[in-house]
């Protein structure tokens, strides 16, 4: 189908963008890689009456690291980041996920703020980005902000994103591990076709201090169990708790499939969401145990 | 409705047309173009058949918007011959292989198995599947496509 008539603009500013939004009375649109954007506008799910494409901004472009954070531009597309030796050093969970988002060529286009922005309660990044303690810097008429993940999403395809506003970037804290410290990280998912959006995924990351065998923090996480993303602090919690973590794996797992409330859809039922969030789960932390013990596993 | 004049190189000819905002790629491509070798299954960003290459990477273009490629370079499927009559060693290697039924998603494989063998002249099966896992042929001959790609990289695919 053909999307319905439109205005369209390429601002080369992030003021310009703003002001072109704030100019449409809510019925403005920021595209940036439109691989969600343009299936809605296609499919008339979505009809704005003003597209924003911000592709040509220059300081959107940008992957920028500092010793405790890493900044991802709104435009940086997911195959960029997907060979990124710095995200792959730095934010080993997002290369880990990177690769089950829809195909290379969807991935050429897409980017990554736009993923999290966007909001879809399978999508892989916003579930990356709720494990990290990610920080969504947001612009608008009245000046910008930052928002934890924790606070942005608001349940089903809803967030904290005004519609006159702007995500010019995305942080991840990524300070560095103590000495004797390494981290493994796991991020599975179970699709009906390789390339579709997850019915369940799961994230895991966990520091370990390999001279104490002690685990220093741990990170986990479930998509499409509920309308946003779910980070598992309870389970967390058990982890960390563990004399011998590696026992309490599938215990954390099936205490995962209670604290969860997944709704039927056409492609699951709640039952089966439950029992595959479990799956993957125990899964996901096994396998992140396993790589922060030995380095090498993380291919 | 907004219209807007664009510039782009496309098969490395240089394009400057009008077009309102909405139209897509792929319609710019076939309709005002006259180039229908890139073909529009799904029309939304699944099936690939629509594979063009935007500044040299494979990209679907039916999303994206032709006055969003304005100042870019396009190639296409008729893009791929090196000299606008003969076939490329991919396309002849889907002619020996018998790399393509009704035709239909043809040029969509053949856009995302070029990007893939100019990156990787040698990809295993694993490597052609994967790359080739957002195209959809409806014939369901995918075996032979793989086929085909991997003749392609045996006989030393060099564009």
């Amino acid at each position: 189908m053909k999307p319905v008539d439109f205005r369209y603009v390429r601002p080369l500013t992030l003021a310009d963008a703003i002001a072109a939004l704030s100019g449409a009375d809510g019925d403005g649109k920021i595209i940036a890689g439109g691989q969600s954007l343009g299936p809605l506008l296609n499919m008339r799910l979505a009809r704005p009456a003003l597209l924003v494409d911000v592709n040509a901004i220059p300081e959107f472009r940008n992957i920028d690291e500092n010793e405790d954070v890493i900044r991802i531009g709104a435009t940086v597309r997911q195959r960029e980041a997907e060979r990124s030796a710095i995200v792959a050093r730095r934010v080993p969970l997002m290369r880990d996920a990177l690769p089950h988002i829809g195909h290379t060529h969807t991935r050429n286009r897409g980017t990554i703020v736009g993923s999290i922005v966007h909001a879809d309660p399978s999508a892989e990044l916003p579930l990356v980005a709720v494990c990290l303690d990610a920080v969504v810097e947001i612009t608008g008429p009245g000046g910008s902000r930052d928002v934890a993940i924790a606070d942005f999403y608001l349940g089903y395809l809803a967030t904290d994103l005004a519609a006159d506003e702007v995500a010019p970037a995305v942080r991840f804290p990524v300070a560095a591990l103590p000495p004797d410290a390494r981290r493994g990280t796991a991020f599975l998912e179970m699709a009906r076709r390789e390339g579709d959006f997850a019915i369940v995924a799961a994230a895991a990351q966990i520091d370990v201090d390999l001279r104490a065998r002690r685990v220093i923090d741990v990170r986990l996480g479930l998509t499409g169990v509920a309308g946003a993303p779910f980070r598992f602090h309870a389970g967390e919690a058990m982890v960390r708790a563990a004399t011998d973590p590696q026992a309490a794996f599938a215990s954390v797992a099936r205490a995962a499939a209670e604290a969860i409330d997944p709704d039927s859809d056409l492609h699951a039922t709640a039952a089966y969401r439950r029992s595959v969030a479990a799956t993957l789960l125990e899964r996901a932390l096994d396998a992140a145990w396993l790589r922060a013990l030995v380095a090498d596993l993380h291919a | 409705m907004s219209r807007h004049d664009i510039t782009m190189i496309v098969n490395g000819k240089r394009i400057e047309r009008s077009v309102p905002a909405r139209r897509s790629l792929a319609d710019f491509l076939r309709d005002d173009l006259q180039l229908t070798g890139t073909h529009l299954g799904c029309e939304h960003g699944i099936c690939g058949a629509c594979t063009v290459h935007l500044d040299g990477v494979p990209v679907r273009s039916c999303i994206l918007y032709a006055v969003q490629a304005d100042g870019a370079e396009v190639t296409t499927v008729e893009g791929l011959s090196p000299d606008g009559t003969t076939l490329s060693p991919l396309q002849d290697a889907f002619v020996s292989c018998h790399g393509l039924q009704c035709g239909f998603c043809t040029p969509g494989m053949l856009m995302a198995a070029t990007a893939l063998l100019r990156e990787n002249p040698h990809p295993t099966d694993a490597e052609i599947r994967d790359e080739l896992g957002g195209n959809i042929c409806r014939c369901t001959g995918y075996q032979q496509i793989v086929e085909s790609v991997q003749q392609a990289a045996r006989e030393g695919f060099v564009r």
